[in-house]
C-alpha cells in the first residue's frame, strides 16, 4: 500500500509545483510591466490566476482525501500539512501579482516619476527569487536553502520602508505624483507580502523536514 | 462497467432477518469494500456472491444476482465453475497439508486445466508475484505450505484464488490476523490485481477500507446504509450512521 501512497503524494507533489511555476511566472509578467512598461504582460497574469484558483481548491481537495483515506503519520503528516500551507500562500502571492498589476495598469497610464522607480527593481527581483528558491527547497527538501529564504525577508522589510520613504518625500515635493506615488506605495506593499509568504513556505519546508517549527522565533521558546 | 448486479438481496434465518433486501453493482476493475459493524451481515453477503450460503440449507437467499447478466441462482447453474469466476480468501489462511506448489496447482487440476509443466510453472510465478510472495518462496516450491509464516499462508491463499484466473475476487477479511507487513503485501497486491479483476473486500478495519478501496459499502444490522465512491464514504458521507461507524463512534 506504501507504493499507492507514494504514488498520491507524487501526484500532490506534482500539482502543488505547477501551481508554483503559475505563480512564478505572473511575478516575472507584473515585474515586466512595471519596470519595462509593457503592458501586454498584464494581460497574460489574468489569465494564470483562474487556473491558480482552480489548483488552489483541487490542492486542499486532494489533501483532504489524503489525510481521510491514508491517515498519515510523522514525516508523510508534515508533508501533507506543508502542501495545505503553502497551496495557500501561493494562492496569496497570486493575489499580490495581480494587485500589483492593477495598480501598474493605473501606473502606464501616466507619465514615468522623473526619478527611477527606487528600490523597486531590487523588490521585484528580490521577492521572485524568495518564491523560486522557496519552492526549490520544498522540492529538495533543502533545509539550508529554506533557511537562506527566511533571513533574506529583511532585507525586502528594509527595501520597503525605504521606498515608502523617499515616496513620502516625493509627494510632499510634488503634490502631482501623489497618485503615481502612492501607486507605488501600494506595489512596494504588494511586493513585501508576496517575500512574507515565500518565508512562510520556507518554514513549512524547515517544519516538513526537521519537524521543528522556527515560526515567530518558536524554537527559543520553551515548552 | 457492471460485473454484479445485486437485486434486493434478502436473507433469513428462520424468522431472523440477516440481509433485509440489498441492491448494488460490483463494477469491473474495482475494489468496492464493506463495512459494517459485527453481525450486519457482509459475509453473508459475501457467501451470497459465489453461493457458499448453499452449505446453510437453514439460509435462504432471496432475490437476484447476476454475474455479466447470467443468473447466479438460476436453474442448471454448474456451481463448481461459477467458483472458479468467483474466487474466495478467508479470514483465516487455509493452506492444505500439501506443498507450496500444490496448493497451487490444486484449482487447475479440479477444474482439467493441467497442473504441470512450463505453462503451469510460468502460472504459479505469475501469481506468487502478484501475491507479492514470489521472492520469499521461489527457492521452496516443494516444502509444506504449513512451514509459512501466517502471513504469508494468507498470500499463498490470495495466490491460490487467482490461479484460476477469477473475474471476481471475494476476501472476507483477508487481514485480520496479520501483521501491518503483511497486511500492507496483502493491500498492494490488491491494487495490482483488480486491474485484471473485480474485487470485494469484507472488512472490519474501516482504515482498511480507506486505504485500498474505490468504492465502499456500508451494512448496518442488515440493511445497505450507503454505498458511495471511497473518498466520498470518508469525507462527505450522506447519512449520519455511515459518518458516525466511520469516525469511529459506534462499532
Amino acid at each position: 500500500m506504501r507504493r499507492h501512497f507514494e504514488e498520491v503524494e507524487e501526484e500532490l507533489r506534482n500539482r502543488l509545483l505547477h501551481m508554483g511555476g503559475l505563480v512564478e511566472e505572473m511575478i516575472h509578467w507584473a515585474g515586466q510591466a512595471l519596470l519595462e512598461r509593457k503592458e501586454e504582460s498584464l494581460k497574460k497574469i489574468a489569465k494564470n490566476e483562474e487556473e491558480v484558483n482552480q489548483l488552489h481548491i483541487e490542492i486542499d481537495d486532494r489533501c483532504l482525501k489524503l489525510i481521510a483515506l491514508h491517515q498519515p503519520t510523522s514525516a508523510d503528516l508534515r508533508f501533507i500539512m506543508a502542501c495545505v500551507k503553502i497551496n495557500s500562500d501561493l494562492e496569496r502571492v497570486a493575489d499580490q501579482a495581480v494587485n500589483i498589476s492593477e495598480n501598474t495598469v493605473v501606473l502606464l497610464a501616466q507619465p514615468q516619476l522623473k526619478r527611477k522607480l527606487l528600490d523597486i527593481p531590487r523588490m521585484v527581483e528580490l521577492a521572485g527569487g524568495m518564491l523560486k528558491d522557496s519552492l526549490d527547497a520544498f522540492v529538495r527538501k533543502d533545509v539550508a536553502l529554506a533557511q537562506a529564504v527566511v533571513q533574506r525577508d529583511e532585507e525586502e522589510d528594509q527595501l520597503k520602508s525605504e521606498a515608502f520613504h523617499e515616496l513620502m518625500q516625493i509627494m510632499q515635493a510634488d503634490s502631482s505624483s501623489i497618485q503615481r506615488a502612492l501607486g507605488l506605495i501600494l506595489i512596494a506593499r504588494n511586493l513585501e507580502r508576496i517575500a512574507d509568504h515565500a518565508t512562510n513556505i520556507a518554514e513549512d519546508v524547515i517544519f516538513m523536514v526537521l519537524g521543528k517549527d522556527i515560526r515567530h522565533h518558536a524554537e527559543n521558546k520553551v515548552r | 462497467m457492471d460485473k454484479v448486479i445485486v437485486e434486493n438481496l434478502k436473507v433469513k434465518k428462520g424468522n431472523v432477518a440477516i440481509l433485509r433486501g440489498i441492491s448494488l453493482t460490483i463494477r469491473t476493475h474495482e475494489i468496492l469494500a464493506v463495512i459494517g459493524p459485527a453481525g450486519s451481515g457482509k459475509t453473508t453477503f459475501l457467501r451470497c456472491l459465489n453461493r457458499l450460503i448453499d452449505l446453510e440449507p437453514e439460509l435462504k437467499p432471496e432475490g437476484r444476482i447476476t454475474l455479466e447478466g447470467v443468473k447466479i441462482y438460476g436453474e442448471g447453474t454448474d456451481v463448481s465453475f461459477l467458483r472458479r469466476r468467483i474466487g474466495m480468501v478467508f479470514a483465516v489462511p487455509n493452506p492444505l497439508p500439501m506443498s507450496i506448489l500444490d496448493n497451487l496447482t490444486l484449482g487447475l487440476r479440479i477444474h482439467g486445466l493441467g497442473g504441470s509443466g512450463p505453462i503451469t510453472l510460468e502460472r504459479v510465478e505469475r501469481s506468487l508475484k502478484a501475491a507479492y510472495l514470489w521472492e520469499e518462496v521461489k527457492d521452496r516450491l516443494k516444502e509444506s505450505a504449513l512451514k509459512l509464516s501466517g502471513g504469508q499462508q494468507q498470500r499463498l491463499c490470495l495466490a491460490r484464488s487467482i490461479m484460476v484466473d477469477p473475474e471476481l475476487l471475494l476476501l472476507d477479511e483477508p487481514c485480520s490476523g496479520l501483521d501491518p507487513i503483511s497486511t500492507a503485501k496483502i493491500e498492494e497486491a490488491l491494487q495490482g490485481l483488480k486491474r485484471e479483476m473485480s474485487i470485494v473486500l469484507v472488512t472490519n478495519n474501516v482504515k482498511q477500507a480507506s486505504r485500498c478501496s474505490d468504492r465502499t459499502a456500508f451494512l448496518l444490522m442488515g440493511d445497505l446504509v450507503e454505498i458511495n465512491n471511497t473518498d466520498q464514504i470518508f469525507t462527505n458521507p450522506q447519512d449520519g450512521r455511515t459518518s458516525d461507524y466511520v469516525s469511529g463512534r459506534f462499532g
